[in-house]
């Protein structure tokens, strides 16, 4: 029926054009580099401003005991000051301190400090002093109850649970589970996903309406079918994204497999020298979350329906694009009427915490079903459950998405069959539904 | 052999047979029959939302007709049809951001033309054209005629057997216009044979040989231009004077077309009214400088049929 040949000269269009654009090769070479300067930039800022505390914080030792200890400790926050609470008030005051701390003699008892300011002095400076008091009020409480500073140790460690998957298979052994990972691979996932959709969704949109608005439709379709001209936009950008994607996951691995190593060498060294001899603080914790960032192996499972359910969700929601791009006349109408295909795809972003919270619950099984979810749900159901969940749901989810797809295109064949056409008028959902059926 | 030779010439490429196409309650096209003959430049003519397009767009077979049946090449129409007409719409337009080279060779391909032959076909119309040099620049950076240019290229390259032109010389800049109907006659010399729809009645009686007046979606009047004219009769005076004007008033049975200081001219409706006797009366108080008689024009013979109630489809 279709011409194949004539298809192919569209996606072949459509593909090149895109790719041959300067600026998708800047989106797909700056897009990453965005989008970890999106993660990285606030990480650096804090970073950075906890290094720079310039002003050393005054302190008023009442019990000529701890100050010291504190000061002997972090040289570079705290200093021990002569005078007394009006001078330093005054000080705060003319701007020359931001604040000061104050050790009464009975901090023990209350366990209480105090700080004065005239604004807070923002967390970070907050969990310096808790850490640096903590520290010599704990070796104080022990010294006085004679408990051993390594005991005490041993039973402030808190109890963690080690995840061991069972397989199906008995021989196979016991796999360690890591859920944490999978669960930070379930967002990004769905994330990335929900971006992609909208992402060429609103292309294949805008493209359609470029070509309606700039009246080449009318020698196009003189040329092929509408459905063969829809179809072959909608898979020409298609590939393009798949062509973007493939780019930034081969970027992915070259970073996890041969820069992550690397940085590891070297997060190992450093941490090793910044580690105070303190209470088991934040740096013995993050030496050891990158040691074991180690990356699990993905199951084919995972792989294959990240795959299906990428192109399930784009082509379903593409060839929808695609029909209301035929509907109007210019991209500023399409935003109303696009409102409902939005909504769809927004509806599982807001559920995707209950899903990857409870994967296995029966709101979680029915909505990842419900075809216009299940690109970003059942995709995050099968990522955060290793894909163990009964694979009778998976098959059903993506016959269902095949359908819904088959069903889509043939819907929004024939709003665009009609809808390239029409002009003038911004058309309603009354419209569009008089014009499927309309069509023969 | 004679007559194998007669049959080819009078082949009909394009044949309409009761078609009749409606939007909602809106009839656009009602039950329209003409059939046009190979080799020849058919006009299909009327004015604004008589539904010119909407034949057009059927024949184009962009709309199916709701009933009525359309061939083309001597057999219902269909998709593989379409590879073998050319069609400049109404409403026009190219790709902004993209080559003109490798538009065409796209709208080429379109027409199931190889890459190779799209390309040299491209190659061969800017040539001839004058635009060779625009090849490489992209749509946005060329001025309005060198895009209408392009735009007409992108009908031919494939060479239609069946060119099809939508108000073809609207929007198109006079010398464009002029260069265009030049190679539009030269196509119909190669034997290509061309359906051109407009509203302008000169630019179809200029060009056409055939035509077929649309009105309200229905055909009104169809045939040989030359035919329709030769049956109107030479009914048009032309008629310069000086002096009074007053003779024109005495004239009853007249529609007036031009009427002006010392040029006067209109339409006989009373064919009982001699000539001899216009002049008589014109040399009672005015001196005749110039006395014409002619057919009238397309514009005249449309607004008297379309004025006839109760005509519904003559064929001439």
């Amino acid at each position: 029926m279709s011409n194949y040949r004539k298809i192919r000269t569209i996606i072949a269009h459509e593909f090149l054009t895109k790719v041959k654009n300067k600026w998708f090769l800047i989106a797909t070479i700056i897009g990453p580099i965005l989008m970890v300067a999106i993660f990285a930039v606030p990480a650096l800022i804090t970073y950075f401003t906890m290094q720079s505390t310039t002003q050393k914080m005054p302190i008023i030792d009442l019990t000529n005991k701890f100050g010291s200890e504190i000061v002997k400790q972090n040289k570079e926050v705290f200093y021990l000051s002569n005078l007394n609470i009006e001078a330093l008030s005054d000080s705060v005051r003319l701007d020359k301190i931001s604040s000061f701390l104050v050790i009464d003699t009975n901090m023990l008892a209350n366990s209480q400090v105090k700080l004065y300011s005239m604004g807070s002095g923002g967390l970070s400076a907050n969990d310096k002093i808790l850490k640096a008091v903590n520290e010599v009020r704990t070796k104080e409480l022990l010294a006085t109850s004679g408990i051993d500073t390594n005991t005490f140790a041993n039973i402030s460690k808190s109890i963690e649970i080690k995840e061991l998957k069972l397989s199906a298979d008995k021989n196979k052994g016991i796999e360690e589970n890591n859920s944490d990972f999978q669960f930070v691979l379930a967002y990004i996932i769905a994330f990335a996903i929900y971006m992609m959709i909208i992402l060429y969704g609103s292309k294949v949109m805008n493209g359609v309406i470029e070509e309606k608005a700039n009246r080449i439709v009318e020698i196009i379709v003189s040329s092929a079918k509408p459905f063969e001209i829809m179809f072959g936009k909608v898979v020409g950008i298609g590939l393009v994204g798949i062509v973007q994607v493939l780019f930034w996951v081969i970027l992915v691995f070259i970073i996890l497999y041969i820069a992550a190593p690397l940085l590891q060498s070297i997060g190992a060294d450093s941490s090793v020298a910044t580690q105070m001899p303190g209470m088991g603080g934040t740096d013995a914790i993050s030496k050891e979350a990158i040691e074991t960032m180690k990356i699990p192996s993905i199951s084919p499972l995972i792989v294959f329906s990240l795959f299906f359910y990428f192109l399930a969700g784009y082509f379903i929601y593409a060839t929808l694009y695609a029909g209301i791009g035929s509907a109007v006349d210019q991209e500023s109408d399409a935003g109303q009427i696009s409102t409902p295909i939005t909504i769809l795809i927004v509806v599982p972003i807001l559920m995707i915490s209950a899903i990857v919270n409870d994967p296995n619950s029966t709101m979680s099984i029915i909505l990842s079903l419900v075809p216009f979810f299940s690109p970003i749900l059942m995709l995050a159901r099968i990522i955060i459950t290793d894909g163990v969940l009964p694979m009778w749901q998976v098959i059903l989810s993506m016959i269902l998405c095949i359908l819904t797809f088959l069903g889509c295109l043939w819907i929004a064949a024939k709003i665009y069959r009609i809808g390239i056409l029409s002009y003038g008028k911004k058309p309603t959902f009354s419209d569009l539904w008089k014009w499927v059926r309309q069509a023969q | 052999m004679v007559f194998f030779y007669f049959n080819f010439l009078n082949m009909e490429i394009l044949k309409l047979e009761s078609v009749t196409k409606r939007f909602g309650n809106y009839t656009a096209v009602d039950n329209i029959s003409f059939d046009v003959e190979e080799g020849i430049i058919f006009g299909i003519i009327g004015p604004n939302g008589a539904g010119k397009s909407t034949t057009i767009r059927m024949i184009n077979n962009i709309f199916n007709p709701d009933s009525g049946e359309i061939s083309v090449f001597g057999e219902k129409i269909k998709a593989e049809s379409q590879d073998f007409m050319g069609y400049l719409p109404e409403e026009r337009g190219l790709y902004k951001k993209i080559k003109v080279i490798d538009q065409l060779i796209y709208f080429g391909k379109l027409k199931s033309l190889t890459e190779k032959q799209s390309k040299d076909a491209a190659r061969y119309w800017l040539n001839r054209l004058g635009a060779s040099d625009w090849e490489k620049k992209m749509i946005q950076e060329l001025s309005k005629g060198m895009q209408q240019k392009v735009q007409f290229i992108s009908t031919l390259l494939h060479k239609p057997r069946l060119l099809i032109l939508d108000e073809p010389f609207s929007g198109f800049d006079p010398i464009n216009a002029d260069l265009f109907k030049k190679i539009v006659l030269d196509l119909k010399n190669d034997g290509t044979t061309i359906l051109l729809s407009t509203h302008i009645m000169e630019q179809a009686e200029q060009m056409c040989d055939k035509i077929g007046l649309i009105n309200k979606g229905k055909l009104v009047l169809s045939g040989n231009l030359r035919n329709i004219k030769k049956e109107f009769g030479k009914d048009t005076v032309l008629i310069e004077y000086e002096g009074s004007d007053e003779f024109l008033n005495e004239l009853h049975n007249v529609q007036f077309i031009n009427r002006s200081k010392g040029r006067a001219e209109f339409r006989v409706t009373n064919k009982e009214m001699s000539f001899k006797e216009i002049i008589e009366k014109a040399n009672k108080s005015a001196e005749i400088s110039r006395f014409e008689l002619s057919e009238p024009s397309l514009n005249e013979i449309f607004i008297d049929v379309v004025s006839k109630s109760g005509v519904e489809n003559v064929q001439l």
